[in-house]
């Protein structure tokens, strides 16, 4: 094709709706027409297509999804490159490379300051999970004793993930403290890796794994002196293990 | 839509029966406007060629499935344009591109997703578990979105009934049916009429302000985003509802439209204040987003950096002079090529 157009360019705004199927089907093939001997306007339609796009898949959810798979990927790299997580480096790894910015699950954890509430939400997030992930939090209504927690825990608030592994979260602002309690895990099946990230930035990361008790058959990971504020609990994608 | 050749039909049928010089007939009609929906969805123009020869090679062989009954001729072809275009890049590893047009086509042509032709390409584009986030919209494109949207020259009643029926997932579209009809008759993607309706009866006797607040708040509960990162974007709308709406609105056709309201504050006005036509107002709503869709495009472009621009610019094309481009935009007062 010759780029020698004799008709009317076509805007950007017109090409925007042009990809939205918005223009009437005379007025497209006009365009169209036009694209075929127009580089300039080609050009043009290029650039405004990815963003058409872009504008066509823009919701408040899925800005938090890209913001929050950023974050979580983000966390990854940081605590796999710390010393004292150098343990389960592979496995971080690991789950950044298989798993990008998803989780088995994740949940909001608000630490509140000493004397105010603390609480876990647990809708929205499952914009995290992988593929085939079966885990799905709810809270729990009533006041949750997590065994194995300190004194004080009776205060907390948790959420619960049924089934096998049964997991439950629970937070005590008032020691500062998250613990997650995994329950049921298939004899030789490794608990997941728990990743708590502030939802303030230049904040780090922490990773615990949950582990087994003595004289008692559930896991515990705990979180000890956490600072109040929001947090994203992570956890790592179990069909994401070797 | 009109046929491109007087005997269009019976150059069809022709061509379905074996005739390859009717099929050539065919596309001498429809070849310039192919190339112009191919070229304009490819990466650069040695790919648009390649396409578009192998579509017209793929399109003989599939002659005798076209079903006038079910779509236009025209449709029928871009159709298996789409498919060429899709495989082109799928067969490149190209999996942005792929899933950009796959997102775009199947607005056009739902039937798209159940193609025997793609079922490789798409479960390709849908698995999950291999480098999750290299095709995906970055946060700091999104992010840009906001605070362009809402920190740029648009009304607020625009803004604000844009926010609720494109953002927040209870007012905004209804999720595409999985139950769509197998019928290949490519559909025009919807108008948004549905959410405009639902705003129109619903929000539309409730003052700015409020509206404003539920908005940030719908914002910030589906997303999950942090407060600061959301706050920061919409600061400047959250102002406007304090001033008088001259002080607020610049565009001057803007102004023209509504006399009435100059001098009243923002926050107190309703959605109703600013309908031009009473018995429509869903009408009036969808034209708002439009409009705040292109000037979102016209300032991104006048930036001319960000996320956004840079993703409309992949690093594969060639860089275009924009300089003076407004001014040619003239029907022959062009420099081409």
């Amino acid at each position: 094709m010759v780029d020698e157009a004799t008709t009317e360019h076509v805007t950007p705004e017109e090409l925007a709706d042009y990809f939205e199927g918005k223009l009437p089907e005379d007025r497209e093939c006009m365009i169209e027409e036009h694209l075929a001997e127009c580089k300039e306007c080609t050009e043009e339609a290029r650039g405004v297509h990815v963003f058409a796009e872009v504008w066509q898949q823009w919701s408040a959810r899925a800005h938090g999804e890209a913001y929050w798979r950023v974050r979580l990927v983000n966390a990854i790299e940081v605590v796999a490159g710390k010393p004292q997580y150098a343990t389960w480096r592979e496995r971080l790894v690991r789950w950044r490379e298989v798993w990008g910015g998803r989780a088995e699950a994740a949940l909001r954890v608000l630490v509140g300051a000493k004397g105010t509430a603390s609480k876990i939400e647990t809708e929205g997030l499952d914009m995290l999970a992988r593929a085939g992930a079966v885990w799905r939090f709810a809270l729990v209504l009533a006041p949750a004793f997590v065994r194995g927690t300190e004194a004080g825990a009776m205060r907390s608030t948790a959420a619960l993930s049924p089934g096998r592994p049964r997991v439950r979260v629970a937070v005590n602002g008032d020691v500062r403290e998250v613990v997650v309690r995994v329950d049921g895990l298939q004899p030789g099946q490794a608990a997941p890796l728990v990743l708590l990230i502030p939802a303030e930035e230049g904040r780090e990361a922490k990773v615990a794994e949950p582990q087994r008790q003595p004289g008692v058959d559930y896991l515990i990971a705990r979180f000890e002196h956490v600072e109040s504020g929001d947090y994203l609990a992570a956890f790592e994608p179990m069909g994401g293990r070797v | 839509m009109e046929p491109k050749v007087p005997n269009e039909i019976s150059l069809i049928r022709q061509a379905q029966g074996g005739d390859r010089e009717a099929f050539d007939g065919l596309r001498a009609a429809y070849q310039k406007q192919i190339y112009g929906f191919i070229r304009a969805r490819a990466d650069n123009d040695e790919d648009a060629e390649d396409i578009a020869q192998e579509m017209w090679v793929r399109l003989w062989q599939r002659m005798p499935t076209y079903d006038r009954a079910r779509a236009c001729f025209q449709a029928f072809v871009k159709y298996w344009a789409g498919i060429r275009l899709l495989r082109y890049y799928d067969a490149k590893g190209n999996r942005r591109r792929a899933e950009i047009l796959f997102s775009e086509l199947a607005g056009r042509f739902t039937e798209l997703e159940r193609e025997e032709e793609l079922t490789e390409v798409i479960q390709r584009l849908t698995a999950q578990a291999v480098q999750p986030a290299v095709s995906e919209v970055p946060s700091e494109a999104y992010e840009e979105l906001l605070r362009v949207t809402f920190g740029g020259s648009s009304p607020p009643h625009q803004l604000i009934s844009f926010g609720f029926g494109k953002l927040v997932s209870k007012w905004g579209p209804e999720p595409v049916s999985t139950n769509a009809s197998t019928d290949s008759v490519p559909e025009r993607p919807h108008t948004g009429r549905a959410p405009a309706k639902r705003i129109a009866a619903e929000l539309s006797e409730i003052p700015l302000r409020e509206l404003e607040a539920r908005l940030e708040e719908a914002y910030l509960e589906e997303s999950g985003l942090p407060e600061h990162v959301v706050c920061s974007c919409s600061q400047r709308l959250r102002e406007s509802m304090d001033c008088r709406f001259e002080e607020v609105v610049k565009d001057a056709n803007t102004l023209k439209t509504y006399p009435h309201l100059a001098g009243r504050i923002v926050g107190d006005t309703t959605l109703r204040d600013h309908y031009t036509g009473a018995e429509h107002p869903e009408a009036n709503i969808v034209q708002w987003w439009y409009a705040v869709q292109r000037r979102v495009l016209s300032e991104v472009r006048r930036q001319g950096e960000g996320p956004l621009f840079e993703m409309m610019q992949e690093k594969d094309r060639r860089p275009v002079a924009r300089k003076g481009r407004r001014d040619r935009m003239r029907k022959g007062d062009r420099q081409d090529g």
